[in-house]
């Protein structure tokens, strides 16, 4: 299980900084929870399914609101169905009358923005459904608390937050590798 | 998330050299900018009144991405669909089948044609009112919703960004290549959390 302490230390010494004298602990663990925010939401690394209260012909549900942990929404499950994912503009070729739909199923799922989750059709009872999401990485409590993201993503997190780091430093790697570093790492995740 | 976290991030970040009012300008013209990239959107009802034409948007919204009366979808049209349309389409009445948006505002629209009924009450007893309680004859407005906070999990993307803004400005501090590199950062980040 890796904590945070180890972490901090390496992204210090590869900024030059080991004492950590030009940047406070405080902020290194700062960016590196930022950096597995970016990598979970790029990867999917950690999952959570949590369940949305569905209400009577109720269709618009706000993601902010009902699934705080949220941090991009992958998919949604209505009992043992993976319901099918629709570009919302596409309901009107359907029916116009779409946004008041309601059915014994909910049969797909869609996206206004990023925050206004689609239901359609409406179910025309309450229930539930499963929403499957990537995962909020908290803020940990303290240096010696474990990193949500599993090990393998830990060179990626660190490249990201070195790279953070580095730049709050006006120390410049060359930028347009560094990127193209990180993003090949990323590209090996997935 | 606040707007101050956001802005305490940026100090750190630029080792408390920027200009905190020229920060606070940035924060808000990102803001705007969310806004106009429809990434956090609403939906909102506004009560239809019989006989009027016009309604303003809620405060939050400043552009609409769908409208619906009652059940039905409203289609987007233009001034000079509307006049080949029916030429009578200021005065006509009946059930909504399109909108328009006020060439002055864009914080109005104008249905077509004239509702000719009223909404029912705003009463919401189950607490519900895109469900059980949506009052018949309303409208329903999908819109980009103007916040003042974004979720934490776009404050460091929110910090270096207007730390590039801050820094690409002429002043005592600019540093172009400083600036260009928060603001690709920025991005790149953006790109992946969104």
């Amino acid at each position: 299980m890796t904590v945070y302490r180890p972490l901090i230390d390496t992204v210090l010494e590869r900024v030059r900084d080991p004492q950590g004298t030009t940047h406070s602990r405080l902020f290194v663990m700062t960016m590196l929870v930022h950096a597995e925010r970016v990598v979970n939401a790029a990867l999917g690394l950690v999952l959570r399914t949590t369940v949305l209260p569905t209400q009577a012909a109720r269709i618009f549900y706000s993601i902010t609101a009902e699934l705080p942990t949220a941090l991009k929404l992958l998919g949604v499950h209505d009992a043992e169905r993976n319901l099918d994912f629709v570009p919302w503009k596409d309901f009107w070729y359907v029916a116009k009358d779409w946004h008041r739909q309601d059915s014994g199923l909910v049969r797909t799922y869609s996206l206004v923005g990023r925050d206004v989750l689609v239901l359609w059709p409406a179910r025309d009872r309450d229930g539930t459904v499963d929403v499957v999401h990537s995962f909020l990485v908290p803020v940990p409590a303290s240096e010696d608390e474990a990193v949500t993201l599993p090990d393998h993503a830990m060179p990626a997190v660190t490249d990201l937050a070195v790279l953070l780091v580095s730049l709050k430093g006006r120390v410049y790697p060359p930028l347009d590798p560094a990127i193209e570093s990180i993003q090949k790492r990323l590209q090996a995740l997935a | 998330m606040s707007k101050t976290t956001v802005l305490d991030l940026a100090q750190q970040i630029a080792h408390g050299q920027a200009d905190s009012i020229a920060l606070d300008r940035y924060y808000d013209d990102m803001m705007i900018d969310f806004q106009r990239q429809e990434v956090f959107t609403v939906a909102a009802l506004v009560p239809v009144i019989e006989g009027q034409a016009v309604y303003t948007l809620p405060d939050t919204s400043h552009d609409v991405m769908a409208i619906f009366f009652d059940d039905d979808m409203l289609s987007r049209l233009s001034l000079h669909e509307l006049q080949m349309l029916d030429v009578q389409w200021r005065d006509r009445r009946g059930q909504p089948i399109g909108y328009l948006m006020d060439e002055q505002s864009d914080r109005e629209i104008r249905l077509y044609p004239i509702p000719d009924v009223s909404s029912d009450p705003f009463i919401f007893t189950t607490g519900t009112p895109f469900g059980s309680d949506f009052p018949r004859n309303a409208l329903t407005l999908l819109s980009p919703e103007f916040r003042q906070n974004l979720p934490e999990w776009l404050d460091l993307v929110l910090a270096f960004k207007i730390v590039g803004k801050e820094f690409m400005r002429e002043s005592a501090h600019r540093d172009p290549k400083f600036a260009g590199a928060s603001m690709a950062v920025g991005d790149m980040m953006m790109g992946l959390l969104l």
